[in-house]
């Protein structure tokens, strides 16, 4: 990556960290525009976004692994690096987005195991265990699998929580939780490409050779769970949402078939395809979010008391923007770091 | 025409009822759509009694008009917490901070909430609001102190002074003036409505004027597919 980039990178990530600052010690969540009939809107998106990424990270580096014989190699560090930079930057998210961000700490200490968000929080921490087993012990193998189980778990667990909400007429469904596992493992390869190569490319290129194709398998993989969706799907939360521009246009055009026609004919070690893959996803994780708000809880409701967080209307508001993209571009700015100096100590 | 105001006779009846332990009573509430005259006095009372904050609302009274032109009928529905008994609010909790109380009341220990709104996702009637620590008279020369006095709910005294205390932050919602009712004193709903459209009272015991009532109307409950079982009837 070019020292210019970096620099760029760097000064959004400082941009986001303190807008982030400032919304949990002074602006609060006036600095926000959710509410209480759209309680969740940007950042959950991005929460649930990295989350899956980083567990798509973490098979990807099994993946890796397992195509070179078995031993984990370079690419397997790097990926699980990227998966380690994504859950930390998604659990930023999600502790912003709280509305006592310092009180998420009681998760752990408080937990009420009948919310899957509390079994998925916990299986957060024994992943950030078991990286620190591959990266600080002998066991390397072992703590890779480890870390590809416990992934596998808080991805179900989230997409169970999601699920399970029968307030949620959109994610109330069986086939959320087989779309996050889908939509983790298309942005977690693709994650693991981008940042590859915008930061190691010569790794890339000597041990990410069959990676490419794994991404796209992974998105029509996860093309076909959303297509089942939008067969199956009723009501006017998922007809708002497959008829939205952010899930037609940026996700369907711009994350599925230009990729994907752009990694079938040209150069599969380009960046674009994977960046665009990456952007696509985000954009559908917002969708399926912000969509999950649809419908007025009951007929009439907005209009009985006028408030500006008691409407159905949610666009980000700017601090949420600029937190979001610096917060994104952190997760590029540590792992870039963090295979650098992994990459450094192997030279020595 | 009823013999006293039906107010007394829920007082007698919620007495009654406290002499119970908990869990042998069961709180519910039955509203007459037919009375309610859509005066909102039940959704400012609430607003009064516990020094609501902007954009929190736990009694909103729902505008109806239903049939074509010129056939239209012109209804009102108050929509409090229904305190379901089935609540899908309580097990998305992740830390155990909105629960199923022994009489019935679904509650919510502020000291305990994030502020994560998993549990206004999941709610199907939009019954919970978020307190976002705003204030009414923010931006004048000072926020006035009504706005930060304290008030009663859960049966203990809280206090709204601080951005960063428990209050703000929280998920906030009706809970059948459970602190009230405790003490003897009947909702604050129940008691400004000037149409006596609001019944409430101890649904277990067959002789309590709101479970009357019910047995002898045909009572409906929203959204019945979702599986929560709201303890809030409409007639």
């Amino acid at each position: 990556m070019s020292k210019s980039l970096k620099g760029i990178i760097l000064a959004l990530f400082i941009a986001g960290l303190a807008a982030a600052l400032g919304k949990v010690f002074f602006w609060g969540e006036a600095a926000t525009n959710y509410g209480a009939y759209v309680p969740w809107g940007l950042w959950v998106a991005l929460y649930i976004f990295l989350v899956g990424t980083a567990a798509g990270a973490a098979w990807t580096g099994i993946y890796a692994a397992y195509s070179q014989g078995g031993e984990p190699k370079k690419l397997t560090s790097i990926s699980l690096i990227i998966a380690g930079a994504s859950l930390a930057i998604g659990l930023a998210f999600v502790g912003l987005d709280l509305g006592k961000p310092l009180k998420g700490i009681s998760i752990f200490f408080n937990p009420s195991f009948s919310s899957k968000l509390a079994w998925a929080s916990w299986l957060y921490l024994v992943f950030f265990g078991c990286l620190a087993g591959y990266f600080f012990t002998n066991a390397k193998k072992g703590f890779m699998y480890a870390a590809g189980v416990v992934a596998a778990g808080f991805v179900v667990a989230e997409g169970l929580f999601f699920g399970s909400m029968v307030a949620r007429q959109l994610w109330n469904s069986l086939l959320t939780p087989v779309s996050f596992l889908t939509s983790s493992l298309a942005a977690g390869s693709a994650a693991v490409l981008t940042i590859g190569i915008l930061s190691t490319e010569e790794t890339i290129a000597e041990e990410g050779v069959k990676l490419p194709k794994l991404v796209m398998l992974a998105v029509i993989l996860h093309a076909g769970v959303e297509a089942v969706h939008a067969v199956a799907g009723a009501g006017i939360e998922a007809r708002a949402m497959l008829s939205s521009w952010i899930y037609l246009g940026v996700f369907g055009l711009f994350g599925v078939i230009v990729p994907l026609a752009l990694l079938k004919k040209g150069n599969r070690m380009s960046l674009a395809p994977f960046a665009l893959i990456l952007a696509g996803f985000v954009a559908y994780k917002y969708a399926f979010v912000r969509y999950g708000f649809t419908a007025e809880p009951l007929p009439g409701l907005v209009a009985a008391l006028q408030d500006a967080k008691l409407t159905m209307s949610y666009i980000p508001s700017t601090v949420e923007w600029v937190v979001s993209i610096g917060m994104l571009a952190g997760v590029i700015w540590i792992a870039d770091f963090a295979i650098n100096k992994l990459t450094a100590k192997e030279r020595v | 025409m009823e013999k006293e105001d039906i107010l007394l006779t829920m007082q007698r009846d919620l007495a009654k009822a406290l002499q119970k332990p908990p869990e042998k009573r069961k709180w519910g509430m039955v509203i007459d759509t037919r009375k309610c005259a859509g005066c909102h006095a039940c959704t400012v009372g609430c607003i009064a009694e516990y020094k609501l904050p902007p954009g929190v609302v736990y009694r909103p009274v729902v505008d109806k008009i239903s049939g074509t032109f010129p056939d239209l009928k012109r209804s009102f529905l108050p929509r409090p917490c229904f305190q379901c008994e089935n609540p899908s609010c309580v097990p998305v909790c992740p830390v155990g901070a909105t629960k199923k109380e022994a009489d019935g009341i679904v509650s919510i220990d502020y000291s305990k909430c994030i502020g994560c709104r998993a549990c206004m996702a999941n709610c199907p009637y939009g019954a919970r609001t978020f307190d976002t620590g705003r204030y009414y008279t923010e931006g004048t020369p000072a926020v006035q102190e009504l706005e930060k006095a304290g008030f009663y709910e859960y049966g203990k005294l809280w206090r709204r002074d601080s951005k960063h205390g428990d209050v703000a932050g929280s998920a906030r919602k009706c809970n059948f003036c459970s602190s009230r009712v405790g003490k003897g004193l009947l909702p604050i709903c129940a008691t400004t409505c000037i149409g006596r459209a609001t019944l409430f009272g101890d649904l277990s015991d067959p002789n309590a004027l709101v479970a009357k009532t019910l047995a002898a109307n045909k009572a409906y409950r929203l959204k019945e597919e979702a599986g929560t079982k709201p303890q809030v009837y409409y007639i």
